[in-house]
């Protein structure tokens, strides 16, 4: 299968649990990290799924 | 400068909004009859609802549907347009056509305490159904050896004595017939009830007897009925507050009742009846009774009345379902809820807000949301609690607009000027040409007019950012100054709004009224044959600058149309305030609504209004397209990157005609990277607020750090880059040095990454 690759390390991501920061909360979730350097990769669909909900939730809070 | 309302006083902000406030037909029952709900239910056909509403609410039904003298007559607002509703015919029809009857039963333990009711009239017998359903041990006294009081000269026994056992049936009261009672030491009760009807026995209470709570001066007992004059159905509602006055005394102790269940006779609503249309009286058709058909036919002619002026003429209202009192509430309480892990919409609730004031324009009551609003997100800013993601595209356009896009001349050969033209930051964004033809046309007429390109500073006042917009106030006011105090030449009804509130000292007139004085500028092109102007609402205040757009507009040949929400009533188009950010399917919502009004092709004068509405595909002109005779052939507004680059040639090419001063490119250090990016893409950038600029800057630091990756299915780099608050991804295809790109996206929320030296600060 063809993979997301660290054009740097030239290595696969692999899953790997990352924290986000938004208006004082953090919250963690499992996304596509280099194993090497740690950059990671958050996909236009998880921003559109989950990423928003969460941004939507804490700015109501 | 209008005066900021006070954090300690935000709360009673609508306390006089009269939304849910009681309508005239329920204020002139005895019992406060809630007519609305009752209404609803009946035009939906849904009578045993109706029915068992009104069982809720008249204890007997039966009996009041035949007593009742309908005193809401007077009062129905109906009857000023055509005749009053026949809320009498419609109870006798939920009480023929309902399929239930029984009263409701609530399965409550007996209850330890023992309540006397004095009289068996309608009065006592409404106080002994309510206490007696909520299992107290009731018992009735009644002197004669009949129960129903006055009843008894008023309705045929056939009608009331089975309605009375029907609706006692699941009470726990006892009588005790052929019992006078002499003196209250007579009997033993725990709270107890005088309703012994006109000239019985007051027991020498009636004297200090509250009309409101009913309490007498002797602890545990009430009075009511006709021994304070009541009319029969009058009874009913006595009896009402009776049980509740009783069961408050009976759990808390305090003699006071409960104040939202006393009668209310005095009417609060103000009723706008310029826009309902007639519609004649349902005649009953059968034996003097209406068929389910013309009930509810007569129950759609019920206004039911509520005041809704402020969600009538703007969304917000309607799309949080909420109302300026509970939107008030809701506010106060989210400046205490910083850690509350509670869902609230406090503070998008305030950033969907266009801040126009229309609300307070229909409020009977003057209540200014806008202004509500607007100072509620300088207190969620100063206390930190305030998205910045909601306003930052917004001010960073500001600030692009009063750095690199700035300028200030005095016209050539002058050090001071008597004119300065102020197009703002949108005029030339939308199109340069609005700036430079009018700025020619100006020193053709008033040849010492100066130029400020520059944003006036209402971003980062909707915004919140207080030292922003000092900052900016303080640097407008230097640069007027400077010129020798000019009079302001305003295109932009927003600008001129700005100044007016926050550097009154400058004299303003509006280009329009110039151009209508001076007469169009003989390069017009024709006009819409047919169109109406749609009027920004920050013009709301300025007559003349709408009378001098639709002078200009007739003369170039236009018929014009009001529209309903026009002139002091005009509508925001959306874009005021900010709220497509916080708030984009309420933004959506609002544009389509506008756009809708009419099918007539706009004109209007504010570049905002103009290109919200042509993204949209709503004909539309700005009011200069016409004045100058631009044509208008493009399919859209132009994308959010293409406003700055518009900017900056207004800039240039002014500078260099006129003052034969050369510009320094300031984009310049980005263009040594080749980027195609293809429409669809700049389509979704406009969407999501993204610049052209941020797609470089993100290519360009991560090609030079080396942090990026690589999709081997798509053959497509992705890289990232938070720039101030917002993470932007940016994939991409590249070829030799040419890059295209293939998808953006963006968030508010930070990665927390280990990396260093790439995350731009």
């Amino acid at each position: 299968m063809k993979e997301i690759i660290c054009d740097k390390c030239k290595i696969p991501l692999k899953k790997a649990k990352v924290s986000f920061r938004y208006l004082g909360f953090e919250v963690h979730a499992d996304v596509l990290k280099c194993p090497s350097c740690g950059q990671v990769f958050v996909s236009e669909e998880m921003v559109r799924e989950k990423v928003r909900k969460v941004e939507m939730s804490v700015e109501d809070k | 400068m209008s005066e900021t309302i006070a954090r300690n006083e935000a709360e009673y902000f609508a306390k006089d909004c009269i939304y849910g406030a009681k309508p005239a037909c329920t204020c002139s029952c005895p019992f406060n009859f809630d007519v609305p709900k009752f209404i609803d239910y009946i035009q939906k056909g849904k009578f045993t609802l109706a029915y068992r509403h009104f069982q809720d609410q008249s204890v007997f039904p039966g009996i009041v549907s035949n007593l009742c003298s309908e005193p809401c007559r007077e009062n129905c607002v109906r009857k000023d347009v055509d005749s009053v509703i026949s809320l009498s015919m419609l109870e006798k029809a939920c009480v023929e056509f309902t399929e239930k009857t029984e009263p409701k039963r609530f399965n409550l333990p007996a209850r330890n305490k023992k309540i006397a009711i004095i009289g068996a009239g309608l009065c006592g017998l409404t106080c002994a159904q309510r206490l007696g359903a909520k299992s107290y041990d009731v018992t009735v006294y009644e002197k004669t050896d009949r129960i129903g009081g006055r009843l008894w000269g008023l309705l045929d026994p056939e009608i009331f004595l089975p309605e009375i056992e029907l609706q006692l049936q699941n009470a726990r009261v006892s009588f005790e017939l052929n019992t006078e009672i002499n003196s209250l030491d007579d009997i033993t009760f725990d709270a107890a009830f005088i309703a012994t009807g006109m000239a019985g026995d007051d027991f020498l209470l009636s004297e200090g007897t509250d009309s409101k709570s009913l309490s007498t001066a002797r602890p545990g007992v009430f009075l009511g009925g006709s021994l304070l004059n009541t009319a029969p159905i009058g009874d009913i509602g006595q009896g009402i507050i009776a049980y509740h006055s009783i069961e408050k005394y009976l759990k808390v102790g305090g003699m006071g009742g409960i104040p939202e269940t006393f009668i209310i006779d005095e009417c609060r609503l103000e009723m706008d009846l310029s826009r309902v249309e007639t519609a004649d009286q349902i005649r009953p058709s059968h034996e003097g009774r209406f068929t389910r058909e013309e009930a509810v036919q007569e129950a759609k002619r019920c206004l039911e009345c509520n005041c809704t002026a402020c969600s009538d003429c703007c969304e917000i209202f309607d799309h949080f379902k909420n109302w300026p009192c509970a939107m008030v509430r809701d506010a106060v309480a989210s400046l205490h809820t910083k850690t509350s892990i509670k869902e609230q919409n406090a503070t998008r609730t305030m950033n969907s807000c266009n801040l126009c004031g229309l609300c307070k324009e229909m409020c009977p009551k003057d209540i200014d949301m806008g202004k509500f609003f607007h100072d509620f997100r300088y207190f969620k800013s100063e206390d930190k609690m305030l998205p910045p993601a909601f306003h930052d595209f917004f001010i960073r356009d500001m600030h692009f607009s009063n750095n690199e896009a700035f300028f200030a001349q005095t016209a050539p050969g002058y050090q001071t000027a008597s004119h300065v033209f102020f197009p703002g930051c949108q005029l030339g964004a939308s199109d340069p040409r609005y700036v430079e033809k009018t700025y020619d046309w100006l020193l053709e007429n008033i040849s010492d007019t100066a130029i400020i390109q520059g944003c006036c500073g209402a971003p980062a006042d909707w915004g919140a950012d207080r030292a922003l917009h000092e900052e900016t106030i303080d640097m407008l006011r230097n640069e007027w100054d400077k010129m020798g105090k000019p009079k302001v030449i305003f295109a932009c009804p927003t600008c001129k709004h700005q100044f007016e509130e926050f550097i009154p000292e400058a004299e303003g007139v509006s280009l329009y009224r110039i151009l209508d004085e001076k007469g169009l500028t003989g390069n017009h092109r024709n006009s819409y044959e047919e169109a109406c102007v749609f009027d920004p609402c920050s013009s709301r205040y300025d007559s003349t600058m709408q009378e001098s757009v639709r002078n200009l507009a007739a003369k170039a040949g236009s018929r014009l149309t009001e529209l309903f929400y026009s002139r002091e009533k005009a509508q925001c188009c959306g874009w005021g305030g900010h709220t497509e950010e916080a708030n984009p399917s309420l933004f959506k919502k609002v544009v389509n609504n506008r756009i809708s009004s009419s099918q007539l092709p706009y004109i209007t004068y504010c570049t905002n209004c103009k290109d919200t509405f042509l993204e949209k595909g709503k004909e539309c002109m700005h009011i200069l397209d016409i004045v100058h005779g631009l044509d208008n052939d493009r399919s859209g507004p132009p994308t959010l990157s293409q406003k700055r680059k518009n900017r900056l040639t207004v800039k240039r090419d002014l500078l260099k005609r006129i003052w034969g001063i050369e510009m320094k490119d300031t984009e310049e250090a980005d263009e040594t990277v080749s980027i195609y990016i293809p429409e669809n893409v700049q389509q979704k950038m406009d969407i999501l607020k993204i610049l052209e600029e941020d797609v470089v800057k993100t290519i360009k630091t991560s090609e030079t750090s080396g942090y990026r990756l690589y999709d081997q299915e798509t053959d497509t780099y992705i890289v990232h880059l938070r720039i101030g608050i917002i993470t932007y991804w940016v994939m991409y295809k590249k070829t030799g040095e040419m890059i295209k790109i293939a998808n953006v996206y963006s968030h508010r929320m930070e990665i927390v990454e280990t990396l260093d030296d790439w995350t731009d600060k």
